[in-house]
């Protein structure tokens, strides 16, 4: 079968410079501007649902007790998960020399970056006190109190910030060349200046390069392990618990193998459109979508052999209460539709995957990821509201209902999201240029051959 | 939807064990409808939470909210300017609690009570130990009556017509002078055994020969005096006496929690009912009632009889006892003859069986009857107790405790007509809410429309108080002197703590206005009046030791011999041999006082609202309670709303014509108790309140106008499915043990062969965690589930103690309750016949908590002596410790409750908190202390008396409140304390145990004691 190649068409360097910094300053398209207008909407709902939680408290959501972690959590989980996919792609895969990483990857950062954004404020904004989250970091007290280290929560905090950083770092570094090229390309004065500014004295001189090549590559060795611990920890504020459905040892993979999933099928909902709104098919072909639906494909089975293994684990520790959180609780109690739906959505769904026309097929591709990201936002209700809502004693059982502020949060989420990857999209070129023409060079010499 | 449900039901009544049936009937009940399905109960405003604005106010703080990011606050409090003490009175410390011994009347009998009070202000309210109806504890109403006293609702001033009148103008009008005698004067009160009021109303009745004095009570239908008198030919009162008791047989009678005397019964019931060791023994407990109460919760056999069943049913037990073996006594023929057809009217080996244990126990046998029961049956509760030889050992008689008019009495009924005839001058009504206590069939309102004047007397300006003429804010009982009788009669002082908030006054004093004494003052009158009882030799040190002890030892009434009477038992019999049966299609409605807010006079307690039923977990609502079966035939679910119907008035009765005539018709939701009686619905009082009380405004449905005067019960009543729902808000949803070990409970048969069931519930665990090192006290707590009646004093006691906010209904739906002690309730065995399991429920303080490893910040950690402690100020309130928390006792302050529910919570309310308890802040978590505030008190006061701490020194809330003293609290260190020798007893247990928290409460095990020959 033949495969389709990472790059097709063979622009000129000045080409592929207009067709993928252009997109920064180009005017105002329609459709642009309902996006930001759609986004800033969403904004607008996020901080009013802010504003409400932090006026008059946890209360404004549906959590209760026993149920005492709710969306907050589930959204804080899944934007992390979310944002897995960027780093995985940029560094473990810059690492493994996967050559059809290069044009997605600086997207695949930005998205990462942003919704660890998204996932960051959940852990502050979920506190009963909010204004005293600075407590949880090992900062030198008058008081001499330090965290409680037992706790998965201060690590949680640490993972999260430095993950973020690191983040942040990676992906701003990898913006340098292409911000000085845009500095150089600007059309007015002031854009110059900005981009000037932004690209740090950047000359694309050899030496220059070779002292980017290798910050970039540390920053792309330590990053690796982040993948790793990042939704590791996140994992261990539910395996460290004996919360039944909870306390389980195989959460660190599972968590991880799910975050990669969601992070790819959020990285396939966003590349689809932009793709085709920005005419980019050229430098993210189908090869790129056909690889990404593999991967979707792979950690699918990760995270359903996960599932099964949770079950079994569940029957064959011959623990009422996970027996009853496994067989009874979580497919037949309150909310059981979500987790069929987690089912349908995470391992069934995605196994359409292994057709290679469906790989290929936009519309196929863009529903699957759609879904899975319903499926992955589905499990994370499924284990902390299922878990919670029938734990040991049933004289404490109760049911978790979201409140309009909870929904007003979440969806809000998705908005601020969407603000900052549209400017992203506005502002930034996120096709890596220099990357990209490097890939061309290094076809067109294996060509050449 | 009908048949749907009918279906399930089916299902479940068919299925063999009880099993499938709490199942289903939490899937089908419990999570059918989220929160948001309730409707507007409250008016415009007064339930408007945050959490639910509308839509336009979300979108005016959608706009609103990026303004205000920047406006923090700037408001400037007023200022006040406070003095201090110039020179402190002696008697006060400023931090240290004063006790003061009083008394509070509840259907006019006394309590004896100890209040706390800390500078000046009443805070929380003990158990008089001294006092026989106490003996230290103290129940629900009492415990919450503390925050009625500073019930900011309360009437404030005396009016006219609704205008401002000074009290100079309204003794004027109370003591104008009658030209005819008092012929139209009426005076209506509660029951009442004060002995001051006794004698004041003697005093007015010689003034005015011709008045007229009416006694009335919501639910008292004077029917346990007929009953005696039908027994003995006299009114007679028993007294029980359950320390000897070895099997009793509770005929509809809720002697442990509904009745003037329920601490003092479930104390003695309680020291017979604990199975000790090594040798374990326990009286035995029937219980033949309708409506499943506490006291049939503890029963070892629970016998599901319909109100009106219950007369045939004590006959076939008399028949039994006297034909079906050898009687222990011969009593005469004509008994005899009129019992013989009611020989086999119930189940023999049924009824046999509980004859025969009965007679086995001779003078420790005793038949209870309910007051809720028509005179009959009182007559032959008394009869079998004096075939069994039980007088003067497990029930003696005494005169009537209450107060009694005599022949210038006359009953409601009569009092109405008058009223409609006009033939009522003058109605002057006393602490009483006859508007809304009295039987629909009387309608009492549109009567007190033909009295000329009226004046009432009472706490709130209710529904009669907006009616009369004139209206008089009642002082509280911690406000006023006065004084009363216990059910035993031992009288004692009603002393205030604290003048008059709002300027009430006494009824005492209304009386003495009324005799002509323009200023009178109840101190005075309560002097005068016990000078006369102690005599003026010595009486300032009696008056004073009284004040302190409480009560006037050896006051109670003497025990008199009264001979049964065989025309009376005869009548009886033929009375019962006429009950009519039930009409196909047709209910008995059961009329209930409330347990939490009597007969509507707390209803404006927020407390008593938030506090769940004992045995239906029902918060802030009042509903039809109905058994499977009868939901079944109905084809109704719980919160389905059903609309009861009574056609016309029942013939049988005495029928005052109105018009128009009064509604007959109540829409309630529907709870289905497993246990209740068949094709009988049972109804609570005290719901419905009207205007007045916010707190109470708008809370379940008034039954009253379905009730009819004289009558407990009724039948007849036909019920219609409206198709609507409306959710009750319950904090126990779950009945089910899903066959996990956390409530254990065996056979007292079972429990003497296998002592050691409980064995894989204790011991040793294994564990990473450096074990706790025993240095000093060490706190810990043992709790006797066979003894807990689920009675909830201690979740009250709790509530007052440790400044527990309550978060009102919507709090409750959404699950937020904040009681840090909780009463769980589990059903296991039949649907027909629950075995009942109540376990109180509060933090384990575990050793190897697993509240404390998940906390970031070390907020929650634990103490040398082994509590487990909560430290607010350092609490972020991320909740982790209460996910991770198995027990699920930790509670969280989703809201600042005060300014959240500040008609529950705020206002002058707050003068309650107990100023030792941190007032918790929005955003942290809270949970049971073991009441450290009484623990550090103990160790101050040991250090500065340089001594360790004594055996029983520190009692937490719930541990005094208990009326059964089922829990027990104190030092491991102290082994010779009843709290450690019981954590050695073969049946104790920890929830919980496998899970290795190792929890300081031990519980023990409920222990049954069946009668082997009931099948």
């Amino acid at each position: 079968m033949a495969t389709e190649p990472v790059f097709i068409g063979r622009p000129t360097d000045a080409e592929l410079s207009d067709q993928l910094l252009s997109t920064a300053w180009r005017p105002w398209r329609r459709l642009g501007k309902i996006g930001f207008l759609v986004a800033i909407l969403g904004t607008l709902s996020l901080f009013t649902g802010i504003t409400l939680t932090v006026m008059y408290g946890i209360g404004m959501w549906g959590n209760n007790i026993p149920v005492g972690w709710g969306f907050g959590i589930i959204n804080f989980v899944w934007w992390v998960g979310i944002g897995h996919a960027g780093t995985f792609i940029s560094a473990v895969l810059l690492l493994f020399e996967q050559k059809w990483r290069t044009s997605i990857n600086r997207f695949a950062e930005a998205m990462t970056l942003f919704a660890v954004l998204q996932a960051a404020m959940f852990p502050v904004l979920h506190l009963g006190r909010p204004w005293f989250a600075y407590w949880i970091f090992p900062y030198p007290s008058t008081m001499a109190v330090w965290p409680q280290f037992k706790s998965a929560l201060p690590w949680d905090a640490a993972a999260i910030s430095t993950y973020f950083t690191v983040s942040l770092v990676f992906w701003y570094t990898g913006l340098i060349p292409d911000l000085a090229a845009a500095r150089d390309r600007a059309p007015t004065r002031a854009k110059r200046f900005l981009y000037g500014i932004f690209a740090l004295g950047f000359t694309g001189a050899s030496s220059s390069y070779r002292h980017y090549r290798v910050v970039y590559g540390l920053l792309a060795g330590i990053s690796t392990p982040l993948v790793l611990s990042v939704h590791s920890i996140v994992s261990s504020d539910f395996a460290i618990t004996l919360v039944p459905g909870w306390h389980s040892t195989i959460f660190p993979p599972f968590f991880v193998a799910g975050a990669i999933f969601s992070g790819f099928a959020m990285v396939l909902t966003l590349v689809i459109p932009v793709r085709s709104l920005f005419r980019l098919e050229n430098v993210i072909t189908k090869r790129h979508l056909d690889n990404l639906a593999k991967m979707v494909l792979v950690t699918c089975w990760v995270v359903t052999y996960s599932y099964i293994l949770e079950f079994f684990i569940a029957w064959y520790s011959g623990d009422e209460y996970e027996i009853y959180q496994f067989f009874e609780a979580r497919p037949f109690g309150p909310w059981a539709w979500i987790f069929w739906m987690m089912i349908i959505c995470n391992a069934v769904v995605p196994q359409i995957f292994w057709s290679k026309k469906a790989r290929t097929n936009l519309g196929v591709l863009w529903a699957v990821s759609l879904l899975v990201n319903v499926g992955m936002w589905a499990e994370r209700f499924v284990i902390i509201v299922m878990g919670l809502q029938r734990d040991y004693l049933p004289s404490a059982w109760d049911v978790f209902v979201p409140t309009y502020v909870d929904w007003a949060i979440f969806l809000g989420t998705m908005g601020f999201f969407l603000l900052l990857f549209l400017l992203f999209l506005r502002f930034v070129p996120f096709v890596p240029l220099a990357e990209v023409k490097e890939l061309k060079h290094e076809l067109s010499h294996e060509e050449g051959h | 939807m009908g048949n749907d449900v009918r279906a399930l039901w089916e299902k479940i009544l068919a299925g063999k064990t009880g099993r499938d049936y709490w199942r289903s009937l939490a899937e089908l009940v419990a999570e059918g409808a989220p929160p948001e399905d309730r409707q507007r109960e409250f008016p415009e405003g007064a339930d408007e939470r945050p959490d639910e604005p509308s839509r336009r106010s979300f979108l005016k703080l959608l706009g609103a909210s990026m303004a205000l990011a920047g406006v923090t606050g700037c408001v400037k409090d007023p200022v006040e300017k406070i003095l201090p003490y110039t020179i402190r009175p002696p008697e006060v410390t400023p931090g240290l609690s004063r006790y003061y011994a009083t008394s509070m009347t509840l259907d006019g009998l006394a309590t004896g009570l100890l209040v706390a009070s800390r500078e000046g202000r009443p805070l929380k309210i003990e158990g008089n130990p001294e006092h026989p109806a106490s003996l230290g504890a103290a129940g629900v109403l009492e415990q919450a009556s503390i925050l009625g006293l500073y019930d900011p609702h309360r009437a404030r001033a005396i009016t006219r017509l609704g205008a401002l009148q000074s009290w100079d103008a309204l003794a004027t009008e109370l003591a104008r002078p009658r030209a005819d005698r008092g012929a139209g004067l009426r005076i209506l009160i509660e029951p009442t055994a004060s002995p001051l009021l006794g004698s004041l109303l003697g005093r007015l009745l010689s003034a005015y020969p011709a008045a007229r004095i009416t006694v009335h009570s919501a639910i008292d239908t004077g029917a346990a005096a007929q009953g005696s008198t039908l027994a003995f030919g006299r009114p007679l009162v028993p007294q029980l006496d359950l320390r000897n008791a070895s099997v009793i047989v509770s005929l509809d009678s809720d002697f442990l929690d509904g009745q003037g005397m329920h601490l003092r019964h479930s104390r003695h019931f309680a020291e017979r009912r604990r199975p000790g060791w090594p040798e374990p023994s326990m009286n035995r407990l029937y219980v033949v009632e309708s409506l499943p109460s506490c006291t049939g919760t503890v029963a070892d056999h629970k016998l599901r009889r319909r109100s009106s069943e219950i007369g045939t049913f004590a006959a076939a037990l008399a028949a039994e006892i006297l034909l079906g073996g050898k009687p222990p006594k011969a009593v005469s023929p004509e008994i005899v003859t009129a019992l013989r057809p009611f020989l086999g009217r119930e189940e023999r080996a049924l009824v046999g069986a509980i004859a025969r244990d009965l007679v086995r126990a001779g003078p420790g046998g005793l038949v209870v009857v309910g007051e809720r029961q028509p005179a009959p049956v009182h007559a032959l509760g008394a009869l079998v107790n004096a075939v069994l030889g039980a007088s003067g050992s497990t029930v003696s008689m005494t005169e009537p405790i209450l107060w009694n008019p005599g022949t210038a009495g006359q009953d409601l009924t009569a009092l109405v007509a008058d009223m409609r005839a006009g033939a009522v001058d003058t109605l002057v009504i006393l602490g009483s809410n006859p508007v809304y206590t009295a039987p629909g069939d009387l309608d009492f309102a549109a009567a007190l429309g033909h009295v000329r004047q009226s004046f009432s007397l009472g706490l709130h300006r209710d529904e009669t108080g907006a009616r009369t003429t004139w209206f008089v804010p009642e002082a509280h009982y911690l406000e006023a002197w006065g004084d009363g009788r216990a059910g035993d009669g031992t009288t004692s002082v009603v002393q205030p703590l604290i003048r008059p908030l709002f300027g009430g006054r006494a009824a005492s004093e209304i009386l003495a206005a009324m005799l002509g004494d323009t200023y009178p003052s109840a101190h005075a009158l309560v002097r005068d009046q016990w000078r006369t009882m102690l005599g003026e030799a010595d009486f300032e040190a009696q008056w004073e030791a009284t004040l302190r002890r409480g009560s006037l030892p050896g006051s109670e009434a003497p025990r008199v011999q009264a001979e049964i009477t065989p025309p009376g038992i005869v009548a009886a019999l033929a009375t019962l041999a006429a009950v009519p049966a039930l009409a196909p299609g047709r209910y008995e409605l059961g009329f209930y006082t409330d347990p939490k807010v009597h007969d509507g006079r707390f209803a404006n307690n927020p407390w008593l609202q938030e506090l769940p039923d004992p045995t239906t977990k029902i918060t802030w609502d009042n509903a039809a309670l109905m058994s499977v079966r009868t939901a079944s035939e109905l084809g109704v679910a719980n919160d389905d709303l059903v609309e009861i119907t009574l056609p016309g008035f029942d013939p049988t009765m005495q029928v005052i014509t109105t018009s128009p005539p009064p509604a007959t018709t109540v829409v309630l939701p529907v709870f289905v108790m497993a246990g209740h009686a068949d094709r009988a619905i049972s109804l609570r009082l005290g719901y419905g309140r009207g205007a007045g009380l916010p707190v109470a405004e708008g809370v379940g449905q008034n039954v009253q106008p379905l009730r009819r005067q004289g009558r407990s019960f009724l039948d007849g009543a036909s019920l219609r499915p409206t198709g609507e729902k409306h959710v009750l808000a319950q904090t126990q949803k779950h009945w089910e043990l899903h066959d996990r070990p956390i409530a254990l409970s065996t056979t007292l048969e079972a429990y003497r062969d296998n002592p050691g069931f409980t064995r894989g519930q204790k011991g040793p665990v294994l564990s990473i965690l450096p074990p706790v090192d025993f240095k000093g006290e060490q706190w810990a707590m043992s709790i006797d589930m066979s003894i807990c009646t689920g009675c909830s004093a201690c979740v009250v006691a709790c509530q007052a103690e440790n400044n527990i906010p309550v978060v009102g209904r919507e709090g409750v739906l959404r699950s937020r309750e904040m009681h840090w002690l909780r009463i769980d309730t589990y059903h296991t065995g039949e649907v027909d016949a629950p075995e009942v399991l109540h376990q109180p429920m509060l933090c384990q303080h575990c050793e190897k908590a697993p509240c404390e490893y998940v906390c970031p910040v070390n907020a929650t950690v634990h103490s040398p002596d082994g509590l487990n402690e909560m430290v607010y100020n350092r609490c972020i309130g991320t909740r982790f410790c209460s996910n991770n928390c198995p027990y699920k006792v930790r509670r969280f302050n989703w809201f600042d409750w005060i300014e959240e529910k500040p008609g529950y919570n705020a206002d002058i309310r707050t003068l309650q908190k107990n100023p030792d308890v941190t007032v918790r802040e929005r955003g942290v978590m809270e949970k049971c202390t073991f009441c450290v505030q009484r623990i550090r008190r103990a160790e101050i006061d040991a250090s500065i008396e340089r001594r360790a701490i004594r055996p029983g020194e520190v009692t937490t809330a719930c541990e005094a409140a208990c009326p059964t003293r089922a829990i027990r609290f104190g030092s491991l260190v102290h082994k010779e304390t009843d709290m450690v020798r019981w954590r050695d007893e073969p049946r104790s247990f920890s929830v919980l145990h496998e899970l290795g928290t190792i929890p300081r409460i031990r519980y023990l095990a409920m222990i049954k004691n069946p009668n082997p020959e009931v099948g």
